[in-house]
């Protein structure tokens, strides 16, 4: 009989060990589905949810806080998660907080992620709506790389047909096998670093000069700089051009007189003619001249006979002694 | 014309499908009606449940730790290494926990089963039962049945508890991860949807493996040699049915969207 009792208390001890496991791990998963403590609900909108199924953990700030209760298609370009938060995280979790579905590791389970926004908010209200910010999607990075990839073999095979057509091209090697090349190329460029050398030096003078001009200094500086020699010279151009104009009105008139000459010259029976086409004329005119001279030689002797004579003696030093004063 | 032998060993297939068809059929017939043998039922749930308890547990821990052993090379490689409580736990609760232990349940069990209804049947015992009054069905194969259909499920759990625990050594042994994070590990993945349904195929495991026992003793024949036979059939068609019921577990489990 105590036999009997002993084998009863064994399969209770058995049978209540059991039990207690079982409650134990439904008491587990069920507290991390917010199953035995109160919550409250929040919803966040997607345009794509990447496998998201309810069940799944809600993290705020990296801390468990809930789980995915149901995942709703609203229409063509929206998704709903509703989540089930813990009621502990209701006093941290504000209205302007930032949703986005990501990933447990590398391999896990999706999970929503809440981050807290620098900018302080209201708290949040049951049944709430989150903002949601879309996560970089995998399969659009994958694409890009994609692209990254095609490119680089695109890159690859023109590297390719350059190196081919570098190895074969003959003016390419003679150049790399052409051993006074390096010489020639050394004495190139030590020109080249003389002719800089000397540019240098120019166009250091040429700074000098340039300088030089805006200081104001030398012809040209004086031209470009200096107001007062630009006054100067503006006042030149003006007289160069007004003389220009008094000399276009002079050269008008000679061109009058000459042409009065012309006709004169032209007309047999004017003076100008006989001037300088009729021979008797000239010869008649020198002799008059001459007569004249003549005269005036005679004339000039006896004014200086008029001097001595002792009625206009007195006349003539009157006139020497104011001139002399 | 005489019928030719996979004719024949197809007739005898369909033959045995509805013995046990019928015998399962008588099975809840009685199971439902008195007058109830609590006292005989107490008796065999000592004896499959808490006798078996041994046996099972020693092959739990050494499945868990076994199980963290094996997957830790290949888990280092690929650097998720802290992955190893999580992955033993779904395998453990999902899949490996519930299967071995049934295995175990059928050898020990279905044989143990098969074997003393088998010498019963020979020794004319259960016609004796008969003959005094007593429903030997009743009192032979209602309360087996419901024994290891109750006592399975629970060495499952315990089963489970100290695979977990010897995974847990198995993860001590190169690293350092305290229990709480271990567990925290363990039950971080493990979902109502990992849990229930491999506890519930417990019981039909479990239903399965006394049934299969009960059928093949209570119908031995051929003397003691007719008794190992029963004991060597029951073990075998109740590890064959075991993995069926597993078979057809996964598929409901996986239509109503629990995987």
């Amino acid at each position: 009989m105590a036999n009997k009792i002993a084998n009863n208390i064994k399969l209770g001890v058995f049978v209540i060990a059991g039990l207690l496991l079982l409650i134990f791990a439904l008491y587990m998963i069920g507290k991390k589905s917010n199953m035995f403590g109160s919550s409250f609900t929040l919803r966040a909108r997607f345009r794509n949810v990447d496998g998201l199924r309810a069940g799944n953990n809600v993290r705020y700030a990296g801390i468990e806080t809930g789980t995915v209760e149901k995942v709703l298609i609203l229409n063509d370009t929206t998704i709903e998660v509703v989540m089930s938060i813990d009621e502990k995280a209701r006093s941290y979790i504000r209205k302007n907080a930032q949703t986005t579905i990501g990933n447990e590791g590398l391999m896990g389970n999706k999970v929503v992620n809440i981050y807290p926004n620098p900018v302080q908010g209201e708290l949040v209200k049951e049944n709430d709506l989150l903002q949601t910010v879309q996560q970089a999607d995998i399969g659009n990075m994958i694409g890009t790389l994609t692209r990254t990839n095609d490119n680089a073999a695109i890159i690859a095979s023109e590297l390719v047909e350059t190196v081919k057509r570098i190895n074969s091209s003959p003016v390419l090697w003679r150049i790399l096998s052409d051993t006074t090349l390096p010489a020639n190329l050394s004495a190139t460029m030590a020109g080249v670093r003389s002719s800089a050398e000397h540019l240098n030096h120019s166009v250091a003078e040429l700074q000098v000069i340039v300088n030089d001009i805006h200081a104001g200094k030398g012809a040209a500086g004086l031209l470009l700089e200096d107001t007062a020699a630009r006054g100067t010279a503006s006042r030149a151009l003006n007289n160069i051009h007004n003389v220009t104009a008094e000399a276009n009105g002079l050269m008008q008139r000679l061109d009058s007189i000459a042409s009065i000459l012309q006709s004169g010259v032209g007309n047999k029976d004017g003076m100008l003619y006989g001037l300088l086409s009729d021979t008797s004329f000239t010869q008649r005119l020198s002799r008059s001249l001459n007569n004249v001279e003549n005269g005036t030689a005679a004339f000039n002797e006896d004014m200086e006979a008029l001097k001595h004579n002792f009625l206009l003696k007195g006349y003539f030093k009157k006139q020497a002694r104011k001139k002399a004063q | 014309m005489k019928p030719n032998k996979p004719a024949k060993q197809l007739q005898a297939f369909f033959d045995e499908a509805g013995r046990i068809a019928r015998f399962t059929a008588w099975y809840f017939r009685q199971a439902i009606r008195p007058r109830y043998e609590f006292r005989e039922l107490i008796r065999q749930c000592f004896i499959i449940g808490y006798q078996s308890l041994g046996l099972v547990v020693l092959t739990g821990f050494i499945m868990g730790l076994v199980l963290t052993m094996q997957l830790r090379p290949t888990l280092v490689d690929y650097g998720v290494e802290s992955q190893i409580p999580a992955m033993v736990a779904i395998a453990v609760v999902r899949e490996v926990g519930p299967v071995i232990t049934a295995l175990i349940f059928a050898g020990k069990i279905g044989s143990s089963i098969g074997a003393e209804l088998g010498s019963m049947r020979v020794t004319e015992q259960i016609d004796a039962m008969e003959v005094s009054g007593t429903n030997p069905y009743k009192y032979l194969v209602v309360t087996r049945v419901t024994a290891a259909t109750l006592m399975l499920p629970i060495l499952v759990l315990l089963s489970d508890t100290i695979s977990l625990y010897g995974a847990y050594l198995g993860v001590n042994i190169k690293t350092v991860t305290s229990a709480n994070l271990f567990i925290w590990q363990v039950f971080d993945v493990l979902d109502f949807t990992d849990l229930m349904p491999a506890f519930i195929k417990t019981f039909f495991f479990g239903f399965a493996v006394g049934m299969i026992g009960c059928y093949k003793g209570y119908n031995s024949t051929r003397g003691t040699e007719g008794v190992g036979r029963s004991a060597n059939s029951a073990v075998v068609l109740s590890s064959v049915m075991i993995f069926i019921i597993d078979l057809l577990v996964v598929q409901v489990t996986d239509i109503m969207g629990f995987n």
